[in-house]
């Protein structure tokens, strides 16, 4: 595996299936410049490109020259109530195309409501009666956007008295509906296990494999009452490298993106951490 | 692209509305402060507990509702601590969580760009500050040479009747700040400079020839000074090296222990500086740069904004020794190229 050390003119820039890459953090951006990492792509969040300072998107033109990157998004509040920005649509598809990025992705959550952003990733009612809902608002996203569109399973410390289907069932007649991507978050699978109580491993047997885009790890935080708290401050935790491999020898190869949001380690430690994915994998 | 595709016009089923503004406005619900911590009422869940699952493997639903309920606030706190550092430093993590509590109850966030928090709190904590300060200490000076400490400078009256839950949470805290108003006042102006920065406009890298510097020294020409300059005058101890960054984590839960429970930083430093410094911050490609400027070419920059440099000497002839002109037109060349290097001029206007 090397470094892409050439920039596609047009088109999006597909990641190779067995790819490794890191989530692009401001605290990195003079360790990459200085030393550029041996990783194969970055993931931004992509709400940090689109305000109003120019400097993210300035930071970005020098990264995108060398590495594939792909939109991660934090704030489309795909099942909130409110209506979904195409402001911020339009502005983010213009991001897309100025750097053939093959995808974008979000959250099966919401995070929004009566016009005010609650900056979290909040959980919803696994309940069929959203499905409906959810789906054709991922179909106007992926229109509004032009490239594929995949959704992301959250990490959860609640489940609501309105559920009715298992979260897998709800996410794969989702994708399904919407024919989307998913983003496999393998940390979040198991975080989420732990909180209510399900068999992973199980979860992962209704994964459709064919649509995954990518998968995503991280590490979490164990409380001392017991819920796993999904903290990307911190090393994968064990448990999830297990899951991790399970993962990969039912539906791999799939590219892999380590999210490393607090108490940030140097660049070359994240880098060392990520590529672990490769001695792991079966 | 459609501007509205037709699969937008979905409607949410309508229970599923008024769940959501429930959990909405329980999130945007006060945390309790008790024993120098904040954490999530249990009252504050009441509406939501019936709809959570409760006897599921683990703590109960109470519990999990905490978590996201103090998660929200946390997050806020610290993306203000981030985007404040020097104001932060200066009051301590716990005072300033409670300003930026107060700040919250009245402006939750509506912008899903997560730097956007920090619009208006430098505004509305000098308004709110404005009603709060004895009328004497406004009288005396305006607020960056107030120099007394908060606590004495905080209007003591009995008029809680008088004064919203806002105003009396920030009373109540700034009183137990024990710091001078003027460092306070000047490190909110020098994060509040940065932030302002960091969101304006960069403007393209400009290189003053020869010419330009002459013709500039000759008054036939004025400099434009970039949009996003500020010039702060500070004399308390007010860390200066910060840089402003402010991003979205995915999942920043990892700040709600930082942000509040975690050290606070060292008491700052309140023996003021020998000599006042003078920090010019400006928007640079990648991010904000500040430097530093002795006072006469501090005044020249500020004068130099609306005039040309001869009526810039002729201010400075009047404010300053004569020693200082004469350092001023031996240097001016050198600093005048410094000046388009560094942003902070950014053309001519003829």
């Amino acid at each position: 595996m090397t470094v892409p050390a050439t920039f596609l003119k047009s088109g999006p820039r597909p990641l190779a299936r067995d790819a490794v890459g890191l989530g692009l953090r401001p605290v990195h951006l003079a360790a990459i410049r200085e030393s550029p990492p041996d990783i194969d792509f970055f993931e931004i969040i992509a709400e940090n490109f689109l305000g109003r300072s120019e400097a993210p998107r300035r930071n970005l033109e020098a990264i995108a020259a060398r590495y594939p990157v792909v939109a991660h998004n934090v704030s489309l509040n795909l099942l909130g109530t409110d209506p979904l920005d195409f402001g911020y649509l339009r502005r983010l598809r213009s991001l897309v195309e100025q750097h053939h990025m093959p995808y974008v992705t979000d959250h099966l959550c919401f995070c929004a409501s009566e016009g005010t952003h609650h900056h979290d990733l909040l959980p919803v009612p696994l309940s069929s009666s959203l499905v409906g809902y959810a789906v054709d608002r991922i179909r106007a996203v992926q229109d509004a956007l032009g490239v594929p569109f995949g959704i992301e399973n959250a990490s959860t410390y609640l489940r609501f008295k309105d559920d009715d289907l298992t979260e897998q069932e709800f996410l794969r007649r989702i994708v399904d509906g919407a024919d989307c991507g998913l983003l496999l978050d393998v940390n979040n699978v198991f975080v989420a296990s732990v909180n209510h109580g399900f068999d992973p491993h199980a979860w992962l047997d209704a994964v459709p494999w064919e649509r995954v885009f990518y998968v995503h790890l991280a590490g979490h935080l164990q409380r001392p009452d017991g819920l796993r708290h999904d903290t990307h401050d911190r090393p994968v935790d064990d448990d999830v490298w297990a899951l991790y491999r399970e993962a990969w020898r039912r539906g791999g190869p799939f590219p892999t993106l380590l999210e490393w949001d607090d108490h940030i380690p140097p660049l070359d430690v994240a880098v060392r951490e990520v590529r672990r994915a490769i001695e792991m994998r079966p | 692209m459609n501007d509205a595709p037709p699969r937008a016009a979905a409607t949410p089923p309508a229970w599923w509305r008024s769940l959501q503004d429930d959990v909405g406005r329980f999130l945007r619900s006060p945390l309790e402060v008790d024993g120098g911590r904040f954490h999530s009422p249990r009252e504050a869940a009441a509406a939501l507990h019936p709809r959570v699952v409760d006897d599921g493997p683990g703590p109960g639903a109470a519990a999990r509702l905490a978590l996201y309920h103090e998660q929200y606030w946390m997050r806020l706190f610290h993306t203000l601590q981030q985007t404040f550092p020097r104001a932060a430093r200066v009051t301590g993590y716990f005072a300033f969580n409670r300003l930026a509590a107060a700040h919250f109850a009245t402006s939750p966030p509506r912008s899903a760009d997560l730097a956007d928090v920090g619009r208006g709190f430098f505004t509305r904590l000098q308004a709110v500050l404005d009603g709060l300060l004895v009328a004497d200490a406004r009288a005396r000076a305006p607020h960056g040479v107030i120099d007394a400490r908060l606590p004495s400078l905080i209007d003591g009256g009995d008029d809680l009747d008088e004064l919203d839950d806002q105003l009396r949470a920030v009373r109540a805290v700034l009183r137990n700040v024990d710091v001078p108003w003027s460092m306070l006042a000047q490190a909110l102006a020098l994060d509040e400079a940065c932030r302002r920065a960091f969101e304006a406009p960069t403007a393209p890298r400009w290189t003053m020839t020869p010419e330009v510097i002459a013709g500039v020294r000759a008054s036939r020409l004025g400099v434009r000074t970039a949009a996003s300059f500020s010039l702060v005058r500070v004399d308390w101890p007010v860390e200066a090296a910060a840089a402003i960054t402010p991003s979205l984590p995915e999942n920043a839960l990892a700040n709600a222990a930082d942000a509040d429970n975690g050290p606070e930083p060292p008491a700052p430093s309140t023996t003021r500086l020998r000599a006042p410094i003078h920090h010019v911050i400006v928007a640079r490609e990648g991010g904000v740069a500040h430097g530093i400027v002795d006072p006469v070419f501090a005044r020249l920059l500020l004068r130099m904004r609306h005039s040309r440099f001869d009526d810039a000497v002729r201010h400075i002839e009047q404010q300053f020794p004569p020693a200082a002109l004469a350092h001023l037109q031996a240097s001016f060349d050198g600093f005048a190229a410094g000046a388009a290097d560094n942003g902070w001029w950014v053309g001519t206007t003829a």
